[in-house]
């Protein structure tokens, strides 16, 4: 039985009355590619907000590695990687820069940052500005930033955003690779194919809660000619068979 | 602290503060020597004998350079301070494992040290510049003694420590509202109302004192309710 890296539980949060997040439970095992699909508004960015700690939530608790999300913050994002919405950047500086001030602030000044950009195809970029950069250069340098410390967590929501079809595949052989050297990612997509692709295990958000939770491969097997109907309808909030996929 | 105000200077730019501190130099000595030369333009006008003083010119010329200084310091503010906290950019700064009052305490030092800084510079610059030219060419008719210098540059200093506290003033404004136009307004104001307080210091020079004492008294806790509202902001 592997280690629980990532757990919510009862996770609430609501904005204004409005619960966008309600009774919220999930466990992602270290080593493993978790996949979180959902529609817009689903409440996937504020789930990974919740474990990251930028809000707090209403009711229930999230950790990550056994640190409470509010009260550890500072050691959750110690081991976390992330990637939250529209990546931003210092524009005048390059790639390199961008990274090396970010190990900076994590603490770690002597770091190498060649290999992060190796493994994202930036390396060749120089002294060229990040402000000059295309849109899918800026998603893998964002993903660079997010695996520069070696985090043993990695939260990256929407990935693929900006991607072509190679750089969608680099990026599933490099989380496959993430995953075997022990890195635990948990991803949010809007694309039912990347997800189904790259994930071990998929979580599907509808309402604010997790209506589905399973492993890839149980899902494949239960619905191979009707899958992507099946997810939509869970998405959708109906049609879903609730946890009754949970492994 | 250090570490994190290092950060902060690699990671912005300063090249446009720094032209904007050179222009407000320049500015300040054109203007000294514009209201030196009055007296000498318009000899009949019955007051135009008040700008012949050291003590008016170096007063005007301070209280000058605290409106422009303090709003530099604003636009600096809402760029290094209340820019970050606005929409995606603050998600980057809440990621790093640093304390979040430590990262805004260390942009706030940062723009009270160099809006303070630079005008300290450029006035101080421009005094010795003025003091200088007056020792060989004389301008003004009033006596020009060690003592009169050494008043220029203690006032000098308060009005700088001024400077740099209205910025911070600005920037707890514009971080309540979240908001880049409400900070330069802000600053705008702050600088108004400075001034006007402190055209008392022609009459009681005790006025730069009490007015800096004031400030601080105030500048104390706004910071700290800035500290305690970033610790708990959510994004």
């Amino acid at each position: 039985m592997r280690e629980n890296v990532i757990t919510a539980e009862g996770l609430t949060k609501a904005f204004a009355g409005r619960e966008v997040i309600c009774d919220c439970g999930m466990e992602v095992q270290r080593g493993r590619i978790y996949g979180l699909l959902g529609k817009n508004g689903a409440g996937k960015t504020t789930l990974f907000k919740l474990l990251l700690g930028f809000l707090k939530p209403t009711a229930g608790k999230a950790a990550i590695l056994g640190f409470d999300s509010v009260r550890d913050r500072i050691e959750v994002l110690r081991h976390t990687g992330s990637l939250i919405g529209t990546p931003v950047f210092y524009e005048h500086l390059s790639a390199a820069d961008n990274l090396l001030l970010h190990l900076a602030y994590m603490g770690l000044e002597d770091a190498d940052v060649d290999p992060a950009l190796e493994l994202v195809g930036l390396h060749d970029t120089g002294t060229q500005p990040v402000g000059e950069f295309s849109l899918g250069m800026r998603q893998r340098l964002a993903i660079a930033r997010a695996i520069v410390h070696r985090p043993e967590v990695l939260i990256l929501d929407e990935p693929a955003n900006g991607l072509d079809p190679v750089g969608m595949r680099e990026l599933r052989r490099l989380f496959r690779q993430l995953a075997e050297d022990g890195m635990t990612v948990l991803l949010s997509s809007h694309l039912l194919p990347e997800v189904v692709q790259t994930a071990d295990r998929i979580g599907v958000m509808a309402g604010g809660k997790l209506a589905l939770e399973a492993d890839t491969e149980e899902i494949l097997r239960g619905h191979r000619g009707d899958m992507e109907d099946y997810i939509i309808r869970v998405m959708e909030g109906g049609g879903g068979d609730g946890k009754a996929h949970i492994s | 602290m250090v570490r994190l105000i290092s950060l902060e200077l690699r990671r912005n730019r300063l090249g446009p503060y720094r032209a904007a501190g050179i222009i407000c130099g320049v500015a300040l000595l054109v203007f000294r020597y514009f209201m030196a030369f009055i007296p000498i333009i318009d000899p009949s006008d019955p007051d135009s004998g008040l700008f012949g003083s050291y003590d008016f010119l170096t007063n005007i010329t301070d209280l000058l350079g605290l409106a422009m200084f303090s709003i530099l310091g604003g636009v600096m503010g809402s760029k290094f301070v209340i820019e970050e906290y606005c929409g995606e950019r603050a998600i980057l700064l809440f990621s790093y494992p640093v304390s979040r009052k430590k990262i805004l305490g260390a942009k706030v030092v940062l723009v009270f040290l160099y809006t303070s800084g630079t005008m300290l510079l450029c006035g101080f610059a421009v005094e010795i510049l003025f003091f200088a030219i007056e020792s060989v060419f004389p301008v003004c008719s009033g006596n020009l003694t060690w003592g009169t210098v050494l008043t220029a540059f203690a006032s000098l200093l308060c009005y700088c420590l001024l400077a740099g506290a209205a910025a911070i003033l600005s920037i707890c404004v514009g971080f309540a509202k979240r908001s880049v136009s409400v900070t330069i307004v802000a600053s705008v104001v702050m600088a108004v109302m400075m001034c006007q307080a402190l055209s008392m210091a022609f009459a009681y020079p005790a006025a730069i004192y009490i007015a800096l004492g004031v400030t601080t008294v105030a500048v104390i806790p706004v910071v700290r309710d800035m500290l305690r509202r970033v610790e708990n902001l959510e994004i």
